[in-house]
């Protein structure tokens, strides 16, 4: 686990990197904490995002490993990070197009870096789809996502991201095909080995 | 792409057709290989491009435009290549980032399109790397949204504005106050409200009719809004003749102050109303009210308050400033 909160980190590095660039900003992001799942035990409300609708880019990865990322940020602070770099006033559920593809855009530099810092770390290569956005309550999201039998395991990431003085939050959620757990950990172990 | 048809002569037809394809579509195309190389650059992009080669085919995408490659696409680039991601510049983030005009527009200062783009990477049949960089024209829809917004924002200051005197209405002032009463509470500051009443208007109104009438409720707006400090920002018409003003981090004192002073300044433009039995001109009577909110105290409260003061204030003969009685 800690190795992959390593790798994670390391994406968020590169993250902030091109945010900062993009929104002509200060963007600074960091992982804290990673936890893994199984979805069937999974408990919504202990994730503490409640029930309220929430901003969701979703992205699938296929490699040596299936994965369905999903970056979820609350209302609020989807929001703000809109609004951040906008200068926007609407409701989630009244978020443009434009808006919308400009969420879309935060959550795919985020994925990619995640992604790319894991294919760079573990020598490992990905194929994905361009990202979609979502406006869902988290446990239509999640049930939609448990309910795929195929993908049983599911990672967790807190993000905490900073613009400028501004402080938010977003959750960064993997879910991972079955026997590809293994393969993840094969690939950190042959990392670890390595260092 | 070819098993996408039926085998055999079709294919090869497919084949031939995809060229005109690419070229008929209504989008840019862009085709790189893994040196970043231009191995096609379509009939959309020939025609609103404004490049410094004579063909971008076969020249690195670096080298195409005078500026050189956006950083961003450059990142989007990368990531399509090296590690086989997607990525997308939004307009919003990136508005018109490549050299690309509607020379249809503008006359002799074509417009600069208003870019979406998508960076996709592809696989070639020996496994190397090629990107596709994929550019929609979104300057219709960056027009539209900016009209909607603005419209948007006009008639939400129209449904909060009063229209004849140009401060906010009965509604704004009723989602305003709450927001001041609950900071006050949690700050522990004092706050006063001002209440004001045209003494007489009916009477005015039935002497000098409505279109004067009017005027005058202009003035007085204009006037309260040219006494109180600028950073009083809660002046309300909460009536037909009827105002009320927010005092935020203002004790009972300085409220009788302000109110003394607004008092004054109406009496002080002597607007002619020889219907009234105070004075030979405009005068207003004003009640006042404050306190440092705690858990007992409401916003309906405090506006029974300063609606009592007011009552108080005409009772002692009107041209008067008055608080409550005490409870």
């Amino acid at each position: 686990m800690e190795a992959l909160t390593e790798i994670f980190n390391i994406g968020a590095g590169r993250a902030a990197a091109s945010l900062s660039s993009v929104v002509a900003s200060s963007v600074k992001l960091s992982v804290p904490r990673i936890e893994l799942y199984d979805v069937a035990d999974v408990d919504i409300d202990a994730l503490g995002l409640g029930q309220a609708r929430l901003g969701a880019v979703l992205q699938s990865y296929a490699g040596p490993f299936d994965a369905q990322a999903m970056l979820l940020f609350p209302e609020a602070n989807a929001l703000e990070i809109v609004r951040d770099m906008l200068g926007g006033t609407m409701s989630v559920e009244e978020l443009s197009e434009l808006e919308q593809e400009t969420m879309c855009e935060v959550g795919n530099i985020i994925l990619n870096a995640c992604l790319s810092a894991m294919a760079d770390v573990l020598g490992v290569s990905f194929e994905a789809t361009l990202p979609s956005y979502s406006i869902e309550s988290l446990s239509t999201l999640l049930k939609n996502s448990i309910d795929d039998p195929g993908q049983p395991l599911m990672l967790i990431l807190n993000i905490d991201m900073i613009i400028e003085k501004r402080n938010t939050q977003g959750f960064l959620a993997f879910l991972l095909s079955y026997p590809s757990l293994d393969m993840l950990m094969a690939h950190i172990d042959r990392f670890l080995g390595k260092i | 792409m070819s098993s996408v048809l039926v085998p055999g002569d079709e294919s090869t037809h497919l084949h031939k057709m995809l060229p005109q394809v690419v070229n008929a579509m209504s989008l840019g195309l862009i085709l790189l290989d893994a040196q970043r190389s231009v191995l096609l650059w379509n009939t959309w992009m020939r025609q609103r491009g404004s490049v410094v080669v004579d063909d971008p085919v076969g020249v690195g995408i670096a080298s195409v435009f005078a500026d050189g490659l956006p950083n961003a696409l450059g990142i989007a680039i990368d990531n399509a290549l090296r590690y086989g991601l997607p990525s997308l510049l939004s307009n919003a983030l990136h508005g018109a980032i490549l050299p690309l005009f509607d020379y249809r527009k503008g006359g002799d200062q074509p417009e600069r399109i208003q870019q979406s783009i998508h960076v996709l990477p592809l696989k070639g049949e020996g496994g190397e790397r090629y990107c596709v960089v994929q550019i929609s024209d979104v300057s219709a829809s960056v027009v539209r949204e900016r009209k909607l917004r603005a419209q948007a924002e006009t008639l939400k200051e129209q449904a909060f504005t009063d229209g004849l005197t140009g401060l906010m209405n009965r509604r704004h002032f009723d989602e305003r106050f709450p927001l001041e009463f609950r900071r006050a509470r949690r700050q522990q500051m004092p706050i006063s409200l001002v209440m004001l009443d045209i003494d007489f208007f009916k009477a005015y109104n039935d002497r000098y009719g409505h279109p004067n009438a009017d005027k005058v409720l202009i003035t007085v707006a204009k006037t309260l809004r040219a006494t109180l400090p600028q950073s009083i920002d809660v002046i309300a018409r909460y009536g037909g003749e009827e105002f009320i003003v927010v005092l935020s981090a203002c004790d009972e004192r300085d409220a009788a102050d302000i109110g003394e002073k607004l008092r004054a300044a109406i009496e002080q433009m002597q607007i002619p109303h020889v219907s009234s039995d105070v004075a030979p001109y405009v005068t207003v009577s004003i009640g006042f009210a404050s306190l440092i909110p705690d858990v007992s105290s409401s916003e309906s409260s405090m506006l029974a308050r300063v609606d009592e003061a007011l009552y108080i204030a005409k009772h002692k003969g009107r041209n008067c400033v008055s608080s409550p009685v005490r409870a």
